[in-house]
């Protein structure tokens, strides 16, 4: 029974620590993308792996409980939001820039 | 609809007693009553055959799949080439009908990183890809060809 919680705290640790690490890239493609749409691309990474990877995480390091179904209520919540704000900024981005080819090639399929 | 929110508000109310059991029932009747009614939602999609059930199921874990895929090969392009994307818009036509699977389809579009949904009107979505191989065969992906399959299977019963 130790050895599977020990491999389950293992596992729920490198998890966490490597959400961390893609919420810190997220955080570098900020600033390493230079317009707003490629920008929006970086902050997605932390909101779909890097949310995944931390919360994956903390429910294996908290074990099967009330929180880790609480947890999963998280997941529901900020996947279903995040991709309406997302689009709401985009939409907003492509509908007042005044010449959208500078910035981007535009193609029509 | 009632039975999921009885089991939301066990799940927040945080244990099994005589006393949460009657105080959930009764607010998830109400509140059940007030979605019918007042709001007028239905819930056929979650009803009905089990079939269409597994293959949602299906859908949300190669969602899952996808996401954490994309995800890491954005990271990859904020690593190695951050200066040397090609970002591009795509207009492409998708022949999903129902406003329901276009809405899916779009949100696991931008859920999936690199890939934005912009807009979505009559038909035809725009969508921003982060570098150009990213944005190739967009306008036929897994995604719309799993929905394709579910919303005919829908349509032919």
């Amino acid at each position: 029974m130790s050895v599977v919680h020990n491999l389950a705290t293992a596992a729920g640790l490198a998890l966490f620590l490597f959400g961390l690490f893609v919420f810190f890239s997220a955080v570098l493609g900020l600033f390493r993308f230079d317009y707003v749409l490629n920008r929006m691309h970086a902050a997605a990474v932390g909101d779909s792996l890097g949310i995944f990877c931390v919360l994956i995480g903390l429910m294996l390091l908290h074990g099967w409980s009330l929180s880790a179904g609480k947890t999963v209520l998280i997941f529901v919540f900020l996947w279903l939001t995040s991709p309406v704000s997302s689009h709401l900024i985009a939409e907003m981005e492509v509908s007042t820039v005044p010449d959208l080819e500078k910035e981007c090639e535009v193609e029509e399929r | 609809m009632f039975l999921l929110f009885f089991l939301l508000w066990l799940l927040l109310s945080g244990g099994v007693s005589v006393h949460t059991c009657l105080w959930g029932a009764a607010v998830s009747a109400l509140i059940t009553w007030f979605c019918r009614r007042v709001l007028g939602y239905e819930w056929h999609i979650l009803l009905g055959d089990p079939r269409r059930l597994w293959a949602m199921a299906r859908y949300f874990a190669h969602l899952l799949v996808e996401m954490l895929k994309a995800g890491l090969v954005v990271m990859r392009l904020i690593y190695v080439r951050p200066k040397s994307i090609q970002p591009k818009l795509v207009w492409f036509r998708t022949p999903l009908g129902t406003d329901r699977y276009k809405a899916l389809l779009s949100d696991s579009i931008t859920l999936t990183a690199g890939t934005i949904t912009v807009l979505a009107e009559d038909g035809r979505m725009l969508v921003h890809a982060l570098d150009a191989p990213l944005a190739e065969g967009i306008e036929d992906s897994s995604f719309q060809q799993r929905l394709e399959r579910m919303e005919a299977s829908q349509w032919s019963k």
